[in-house]
């Protein structure tokens, strides 16, 4: 990766978010660079989604900004909703084609062959959406997260509902993606999957960010025994590991 | 992404889904059958072309507004309720965009619905009066195909006009029971609301014949029988006028034009 790849893609400053009275999110700001997982956890209700559509542009900040630096990319930021859904009466290769055909309508059936392959969804191509499991619809989501390669994909919890199995799958995806020079931004409550695929951790709690950095880095800042005791301690305020 | 290239597709998509869906075929097949239905147990098919547009006018006027918000008052919705509508946003797609262009795709499939089952009528008709009689008299005026024609024209821009409202009270809604009873609400109150307006007026002699005429053309009902009985029933007849012809076409306009308006604005922020 050369240096301008290597500059913050994303940055965020400041960024604050009330919905009617609730504050969600004040002050928070982070940097992120191509190449990345970033893992957001925190409890339910602590924002994460908020930041998540903020990050991608999908939802406006009270205050603050969010900087995208993604050059002349044909698609800026790449999106999967928390629970994908397709429209039924359409096959998994159609489905990704109108995807394709929203950006470039010559974009032919060579590439969408190619980004199922990617997610492993090439034998399931003719088959139709409203048949696939949940793994599976994940993973369709994944691969139009992905049409015309942006440089920041969002991904909102990948995998809740689906077994170990699907989970790591859909985690070794996103890591191959990021390998790929994407910043991956992920909600997620799977402790463990985010200590081995994620490079970064971003906690939030209490409307900020509580605690960012490898998961190693910040599993030995709260001197801790894993994410979850400082997901734990963080949450239940029971101060440092 | 350019508009037309993304209008383009989500337009082919509509076409398809509505093509697709079971519940949908069904809707046109029975809507079909109860016109072609109407015109034939009417005798109207007998009659000729104006007896038939004339005895089609009330099941139409009760109908296409159930055919219409059954294909628009959830498709905002139900793209909104999935994350479609922000996953769209990253390709680049634009509120006008997505809108029109969704509704232009319900659009070319209500009126397939809407026209298909007036070429069969009309079919029946020729079939019926003699393939020679072509335009024929009745009353102090004539018989044509044409006058069938107008009426199909007038029935798709009634459609329009209701598809738009169906997508406005998609766009508008957060759930699909909302947007259900707002649904029957505004059908009712189109169907209905204008014409006891009306009737309210005249039996308290509060409106004079002139704004009588006006006031039937308020509603996109109203605007649609008002043109039907003017330019179909009216020709033949003569004579009689029962809506103003200018404000019932600027009645079905504004009903299109504004709650595209109001959906555009309202699809997401």
């Amino acid at each position: 990766m050369n240096k301008t790849e290597s500059a913050a893609v994303l940055e965020a400053n400041d960024v604050s978010k009330t919905y009617g009275e609730l504050e969600v999110l004040k002050d928070v700001s982070m940097e992120a660079e191509r190449g990345r997982v970033y893992a957001l956890i925190g409890p339910n209700g602590s924002g994460k989604t908020t930041f998540l559509k903020i990050l991608a542009g999908l939802l406006p900040p009270d205050s603050g900004e969010v900087l995208r630096r993604t050059g002349g990319a044909e698609r800026a930021v790449g999106y999967l909703p928390q629970q994908p859904s397709f429209r039924d009466g359409f096959t998994v290769a159609e489905t990704l084609r109108f995807y394709t055909r929203l950006l470039d309508e010559k974009m032919g059936d060579g590439y969408v062959s190619e980004a199922l392959g990617d997610v492993g969804l090439s034998d399931a191509s003719d088959r139709h959406v409203s048949g696939l499991s949940g793994g599976m619809t994940r993973l369709l989501g994944v691969a139009q997260s992905r049409v015309g390669n942006p440089p920041i994909m969002v991904v909102d919890e990948p995998t809740s509902g689906l077994d170990p199995e699907m989970t790591g799958r859909i985690f070794e995806t996103l890591g191959g993606i990021a390998d790929d020079g994407t910043a991956v931004f992920l909600t997620t409550h799977d402790l463990d999957r985010v200590a081995r695929h994620a490079d970064e951790v971003v906690l939030i709690h209490d409307r900020r960010i509580a605690g960012s950095g490898s998961p190693d880095e910040v599993v030995n800042e709260h001197e801790a025994e894993s994410l979850a005791s400082v997901f734990d301690s963080v949450v239940r305020g029971g101060g440092r590991g | 992404m350019s508009g037309a290239q993304g209008g383009r597709t989500v337009l082919r998509r509509e076409l398809l889904t509505v093509l697709r869906t079971r519940a949908y075929l069904a809707l046109g097949v029975g809507y079909a059958a109860v016109v072609v239905g109407a015109a034939w147990f009417s005798g109207g098919a007998k009659g000729g072309y104006l007896p038939t547009a004339s005895s089609l006018t009330t099941p139409t006027e009760i109908l296409v507004p159930v055919v219409a918000f059954a294909l628009g008052y959830r498709v905002v919705l139900t793209d909104r309720s999935t994350g479609e509508l922000d996953v769209l946003r990253t390709y680049g797609l634009g509120r006008a965009e997505y809108v029109l262009s969704l509704y232009a795709g319900r659009l070319v499939a209500l009126s397939v619905v809407l026209v298909a089952p007036l070429l069969v009528v009309g079919g029946l008709v020729w079939t019926q009066s003699g393939p020679t009689i072509t335009v024929i008299a009745w009353h102090g005026g004539v018989d044509s195909p044409l006058l069938l024609a107008r009426f199909a024209v007038l029935t798709v821009a009634f459609g329009a006009a209701v598809l738009s409202v169906a997508v406005a009270v998609s766009a508008v809604s957060g759930t699909v029971r909302t947007a259900l009873a707002l649904a029957v609400l505004v059908w009712v109150a189109l169907a209905l609301g204008a014409d006891l307006g009306v009737i309210a007026g005249v039996v308290t002699e509060s409106l004079g014949d002139e704004a009588v005429v006006w006031l039937t053309s308020l509603s996109p009902n109203t605007a649609f029988r008002g043109l039907v009985l003017e330019t179909v029933v009216g020709v033949a007849s003569g004579g009689v006028r029962a809506t103003s012809v200018p404000a019932s076409v600027l009645s079905l306009v504004l009903w299109t034009v504004a709650p595209l308006v109001v959906a555009v604005r309202k699809v997401w922020k």
